[in-house]
């Protein structure tokens, strides 16, 4: 139970440090600093007598179940932080329960949601696309993150289109 | 025997990927989804599997198994999450897909090219027509609404989470004072 115990309460002290933070001022950089918070917060527990106090394999537990509690909330977090094509328009449909959308609300409501636009200008902030020439291109060497996803991607056929 | 209850998530999420390889092969790329819940499930045994093996080798008691077992299911769950996470990524995410297209031409991708491939209104259409077909969007005289609720809960639990954290609705909404 000492391990389940520590890492849920490194779990909380991590959210709360990353909600203050939030609330201060936004980081430009969410997830980076996201990582950073969670990584502290290990390290300081590490670094503290809190570890040393521990059997080497009750450390490394609370190591591993905390690195993938973690990173799940850093997954779900993207989901916070950016928006759902499906979730945003089921929202409005069922805010409008009774009387719906017609299609040409649903051809409004996606014209001022620009998603393709949003995730191109995520991805030139990110730096890893730029413009060039009225043209994207890739900027600089391709990333690993989009190469690892792209090759495991292969594994089991070729991306189809659409959203 | 304590490393080997220390290593079996490990264990059992690549017993996962590979039943989830296995499994969506197997389909030849058609039932995705049941792929990621099959891995996940084969990999949930075997973890159960190992955790049962290793607390009878080592003669712990109930009390202590069950702890075992609640914290490596804990790291298991959470770690089957970020794969199909990860899994998804490549499948469905339109950042992805758009980085991919402009990786695989030599010269990038014109803004009316990219206009012309990811058209708003044809990936609506398509998302749109997913929905009706999975019965989360039902139409009726020539009006959409919303059909089960699976999906409007979830994305309640989203934005709820996105005013709490970020203090607005949308990423295309600026922060409330």
């Amino acid at each position: 139970m000492r391990v389940f115990v520590t890492v849920i309460a490194l779990v909380a002290v991590a959210l709360v440090a990353h909600l203050i933070i939030w609330r201060i001022k936004l980081p430009k950089a969410q997830i980076k600093a996201l990582l950073v918070i969670f990584g502290i917060v290990f390290c300081a527990w590490f670094a503290a007598d809190g570890a040393r106090l521990l059997p080497m394999v009750e450390a490394l537990q609370i190591g591993l179940c905390y690195t993938a509690v973690c990173l799940s909330y850093v997954i779900t977090y993207s989901a916070i932080e950016g928006d759902s094509p499906t979730l945003s328009l089921m929202r409005v449909l069922a805010a409008r329960r009774t009387e719906g959308l017609s299609a040409a609300e649903v051809s409004e409501f996606l014209a001022q949601r620009p998603f393709v636009k949003a995730r191109i200008a995520a991805l030139i902030a990110s730096g890893q696309v730029r413009e060039e020439n009225g043209r994207y291109v890739i900027a600089g060497k391709p990333s690993t993150f989009f190469r690892v996803i792209l090759g495991y991607r292969k594994l089991y056929g070729p991306i189809s289109r659409g959203g | 025997m304590s490393y080997f209850v220390l290593l079996s998530p490990v264990a059992a999420l690549a017993v996962n990927v590979v039943a989830q390889i296995v499994l969506l092969r197997a389909s030849r790329g058609s039932h995705f989804l049941r792929s990621i819940i099959g891995g996940f499930l084969v990999g949930f045994v075997v973890l159960g599997a190992l955790d049962l093996f290793a607390v009878r080798e080592a003669g712990w008691s109930l009390d202590a198994a069950l702890k075992i077992l609640v914290v490596n299911t804990i790291t298991y769950g959470s770690l089957g999450y970020c794969y199909f996470n990860f899994v998804n990524l490549g499948q469905s995410s339109i950042r992805i897909r758009l980085y991919a297209e402009i990786a695989a031409t030599g010269n990038g991708i014109s803004i009316k090219e990219l206009s012309r491939d990811y058209d708003e209104q044809a990936l609506m259409k398509m998302r749109l027509q997913r929905l009706r077909e999975s019965g989360d969007v039902v139409e009726k005289d020539g009006r959409y609404h919303a059909g089960r609720s699976r999906l409007v809960f979830i994305g309640a639990v989203i934005f709820g989470a996105k005013r709490f954290i970020l203090g607005k609705d949308s990423e295309f909404q600026k922060v409330s004072p």
